[in-house]
């Protein structure tokens, strides 16, 4: 896998790991703070309101 | 003797009535081969930025997420670490993606992440976004059967 891989791929792959880590603890502290969308919310809702449109 | 004439070269597309629609055949052949060439790149680099918008915002707003996770409780500290595991796998594969690291074995992964979306997300009854993601999971299996792409980090 890592031969696939390569050095420098594995380089990209842990640094984006470690941004991603840091962004999770950055959203873990701040979980709750944020707004809520409604669950049956219409999806131009979910874009109008700044919510998840997942 | 005579001085000799030179006729004026013309463009092939004037040198005859066949010729205008033979260029014509052969720029589109050049524009299909360009696309045939390019197109697995320009999808994988699109799904990459698709993946890592939705990773970047999981990752920072966890708690506007938890309503998709399933079976969980969306107000439970469970769903956040839930969605926070998600969010660090979608962002790493974004990497992945628009770097072009093995990028066949990182679409299927992708693929197998989407399918594991449109499956939570039909389950909880939202098929219009099931729908839309059904879209980006077909295009994640399109790219594991794409063998040549451009931009692809190499060893």
């Amino acid at each position: 896998m890592t031969g696939q891989v390569g050095p420098r791929g594995v380089a990209i792959l842990v640094l984006a790991g470690i941004t991603a880590l840091l962004l999770a603890v950055l959203g873990w502290t701040q979980r709750g703070t944020g707004p809520t969308a409604s669950h049956s919310a219409p999806i131009g809702v979910y874009l109008i309101s700044g919510g998840p449109t997942r | 003797m005579p001085p000799a004439v030179e006729t004026p070269q013309l463009p092939e597309s004037r040198r005859s009535p066949q010729a205008r629609p033979r260029a014509r055949a052969a720029l589109a052949e050049r524009g299909a081969a360009i696309a045939s060439e390019w197109a697995p790149t320009a999808g994988r680099i699109l799904l990459g930025v698709v993946f890592l918008w939705f990773g970047y915002h999981e990752l920072l707003e966890p708690g506007q997420w938890t309503q998709y996770v399933p079976v969980i409780s969306e107000s439970s500290s469970l769903a956040v670490i839930a969605v926070l595991a998600h969010g660090w796998v979608l962002f790493v594969l974004a990497a992945a993606l628009l770097a072009g690291i093995t990028p066949r074995i990182t679409a299927a992964v992708a693929s197998l992440l989407m399918l594991e979306i449109v499956i939570s997300l039909a389950a909880t009854g939202l098929s219009d976004t099931a729908l839309r993601d059904a879209g980006v999971l077909g295009l994640a299996v399109c790219l594991t059967g794409c063998k040549n792409q451009r931009l692809v980090l190499r060893n």
